[in-house]
């Protein structure tokens, strides 16, 4: 239930007025006048049980007029199933869990990583209250039609998906497919660059199928398909715990040799002659966050033996392979340049690291950037009722405060009438003046 | 018909309804005399004109088959002096049938009995006034025979009131004083006020040679509590007020009331004054009658002793 005038409910402090007139007033007796008191004694009136009961009774009566007069002005309402005019519309809240618990949603002051904030965001529109239902999925778009049906079912709504905006969470065809009584609302929280690009998504389920190309056309092809992935897509490879460090060392070494033989590849060489070499951005951290760039400088000074850099013949890294589990490869240059997305294919085509294995399946379908971006937009709702702010003003009283001062008129006048017959057979008759006696 | 006390509290006219009281006590059988020993009987002698009808025995007549009329030693008429009591608590229960209503009604009766019988009657009370001493003033008509001296008393009567305080004790001795003569003296009160002190008047009154009689006039509604709950009393002549819870006190307050009354009957007795409970809700014919038999009873024992 919520009220339209909250601040009517201090009103519940009047309570406090006939509870007190309750205990401290003490019903007067009728006035009997007799010939004579010699016989009778000012009794102790005992706790006359009766007298308390009646007192209690029209104490309740009196309680419950004002608490109900109370709340009427407080104008409370209730949220119905299936379209009470002013009351909150029903909702669907789709929460995606497969967001990162570990990376930190991007410009949250506390530090939160994605998954908090997305439970953090769902939690607090729940309790906007309404109608809400509440689905938590690692796919989102697998319950979309189960969610619009159920709005459907309650004339309409809102669906609202949390998520972290990987690609493929949200599909464009999902979204076209939901019912136009259905609006769709996405919040996109996305993770911080933990490692050294603004902007790195750490989880991406993404494939880009990599097989072996050579040739340079399809390879341009595949880079365009690379190259629409969102900027500097982290690819998200797992290094299997099981894996010995002796081995890895082997691995590593292995792994860097052929990493460094990238850039001299033909087909990079042939598209760094048709396009050049991609920017890469000065380490000194020139874009947004202070952090972003203090660690990318951290991992350009500590390249670990846990990563291994694409270098560009300048020395400049344009990309690396990390064998930790959250940064496995970060894309330093201009991820949208073919030649990093070639980069990114063929090292995704090398055995060793191939061999990594992913965490999960990667979705082959793509999504566009225009996509994402009608995502981040407020869906404009074709609505079948006037918006209308439930909390404004209405020029007639909506039938749940009515029926409450209804009710208030009610007890009003039982407890005149109940007052009034305490007064009749309580009471004597008025002393008549002394009878004039005459013959 | 039988004449029910509101019919006769209803009378306005006090002499009316003295009349018809004693017409109904004289059509019963038995004869209520005023004195306690009735006029004796001395003989039958021949009707002569001028004799009352009344005095006709018409039985011995019928059989003697001429009018004979009974011929009673001549009573010594006495004087009767009834005192009232005007006080607030008379004015119980509150309408036009309370105490003092009663008590008039029962007064102008007895007026009527004992003025037919050719005995002198007179009227001793008080009424308040505000100018004298304690608020009340006497009223004193002085007893004399003779039905135009009755219609005055029963006209003094009918002006009463009740109200105020009743100096009780002091209009009894005053009262005693004033028959000079031994004579009846009747008091009709409730006898709240000052009761000890009367009671000893009364005794004094007796003892000084008059034949003394207390009606004491009792209400239904006083004998017992009205119920209801708690009741704040009022006393109607101090004005006092008393908080109490009648539905647990009532047995208490019945039983106290009863005792008052028997205190006054068991003392009366001693004192040799004749007393009877007025209960407004007799009839008034039978209350007479029934006082007059219990004042005749006082009055027989007393005959017997010294004189």
């Amino acid at each position: 239930m919520t009220f339209g005038t909250p601040v009517a409910l201090w009103g519940l402090t009047l309570l406090l007025g006939p509870v007190l007139v309750h205990l401290l007033s003490r019903r007067r007796a009728a006035r009997r006048p007799f010939p004579s008191l010699r016989f009778l004694e000012a009794t102790r009136l005992p706790p006359v049980a009766r007298r308390r009961l009646e007192d209690r009774r029209l104490l309740l009566l009196r309680l419950s007029m004002l608490t109900l007069a109370v709340l009427a002005l407080a104008r409370p309402s209730w949220p119905t199933a299936g379209g009470s005019a002013t009351d909150g519309l029903a909702r669907v809240i789709v929460e995606d869990t497969s967001a990162s618990g570990e990376r930190v949603a991007i410009a949250d002051p506390s530090r939160r990583t994605v998954r908090a904030v997305l439970r953090a965001q769902a939690d607090s529109l729940a309790a906007d209250g309404g109608e809400t239902l509440r689905v938590r999925t690692h796919d989102p778009a697998s319950v979309l039609p189960a969610a619009a049906a159920w709005l459907v079912a309650r004339g309409g709504g809102d669906l609202v998906v949390l998520t972290d905006g990987q690609p493929g969470v949200l599909r464009a065809d999902d979204l076209a497919a939901l019912p136009v009584e259905v609006g769709v609302r996405t919040l996109v929280v996305e993770p911080e660059a933990g490692g050294v690009f603004p902007g790195v998504v750490d989880t991406a389920p993404h494939l880009v199928p990599v097989a072996g190309v050579k040739d340079s056309r399809a390879f341009e092809a595949l880079a365009a398909r690379v190259s629409a992935l969102r900027p500097a897509t982290v690819l998200q490879l797992a290094v299997p715990p099981s894996t010995p460090t002796a081995a890895r060392g082997a691995d590593v070494v292995a792994l860097a040799a052929q990493l460094a033989d990238l850039p001299v590849d033909p087909l990079v060489r042939e598209l760094v002659q048709r396009h050049g070499w991609p920017r890469v951005p000065p380490p000194a951290g020139d874009t947004a966050s202070s952090a972003t760039s203090s660690s990318s400088a951290a991992s350009v000074n500590a390249t670990s033996s846990d990563a291994w850099p694409v270098r560009d013949p300048e020395g400049r890294v344009l990309l690396e392979v990390h064998s930790q589990e959250t940064v496995p490869l970060a894309v330093r240059a201009d991820a949208t340049h073919p030649v990093t997305a070639a980069l990114v294919a063929l090292t995704l085509e090398r055995r060793d690291v191939r061999r990594l294995p992913a965490r999960r399946e990667f979705d082959a379908r793509v999504v566009d950037d225009a996509t994402h971006a009608s995502w981040q937009r407020p869906a404009t709702r074709a609505s079948r009722r006037s918006d209308r702010d439930p909390t404004s003003d209405d020029a007639a009283a909506p039938p749940l405060v009515r029926g409450l001062w209804a009710l208030v008129l009610l007890l009003l006048l039982a407890e005149g009438m109940w007052r009034g017959r305490l007064a009749r057979t309580g009471r004597a008759d008025v002393a008549s003046p002394r009878a004039a006696e005459g013959a | 018909m039988p004449l029910t006390v509101e019919v006769v509290t209803a009378i306005r006219d006090l002499e009316l309804a003295a009349r018809l009281i004693v017409e109904g006590l004289r059509t019963g059988s038995e004869r209520s005399p005023f004195l306690g020993v009735g006029a004796e009987f001395r003989q039958h002698r021949p009707y002569r004109p001028g004799d009352e009808l009344k005095h006709v025995d018409w039985k011995v007549s019928a059989r003697h088959d001429r009018l004979l009329t009974r011929e009673v030693r001549e009573t010594t008429n006495v004087s009767l002096l009834l005192v009232l009591d005007t006080s607030a608590s008379m004015a119980f229960p509150e309408g036009a049938h309370h105490k003092f209503r009663y008590a008039q009604v029962m007064a102008a009766a007895l007026a009527w009995v004992a003025s037919d019988e050719g005995h002198a009657v007179g009227l001793l009370t008080t009424t308040p006034d505000p100018a004298a001493a304690d608020g009340a003033r006497l009223v004193y008509v002085a007893p004399r025979a003779g039905p135009l001296h009755r219609r005055q008393v029963l006209a003094a009567i009918a002006r009463l009131t009740p109200g105020g305080a009743w100096p009780a004790a002091r209009t009894v001795q005053r009262a005693a004083a004033l028959l000079r003569r031994r004579g009846v003296l009747t008091v009709l009160s409730d006898f709240y006020d000052d009761d000890v002190a009367v009671r000893r008047a009364l005794r004094e009154a007796a003892r000084r040679g008059h034949d003394v009689r207390a009606w004491q006039v009792v209400a239904a509604e006083e004998r017992t509590l009205p119920s209801a709950e708690t009741l704040e009393f009022e006393d109607l002549e101090s004005g006092g007020r008393r908080l109490v819870h009648a539905a647990s006190f009532a047995p208490t307050y019945a039983a106290a009331h009863a005792a008052f009354l028997e205190r006054w009957r068991t003392e009366a007795r001693r004192d040799g004054v004749a007393y009877t409970v007025l209960d407004t809700r007799v009839p008034p014919e039978r209350a007479l009658r029934a006082a007059l038999r219990a004042s005749a009873t006082v009055s027989d024992t007393r005959v017997e002793g010294p004189a």
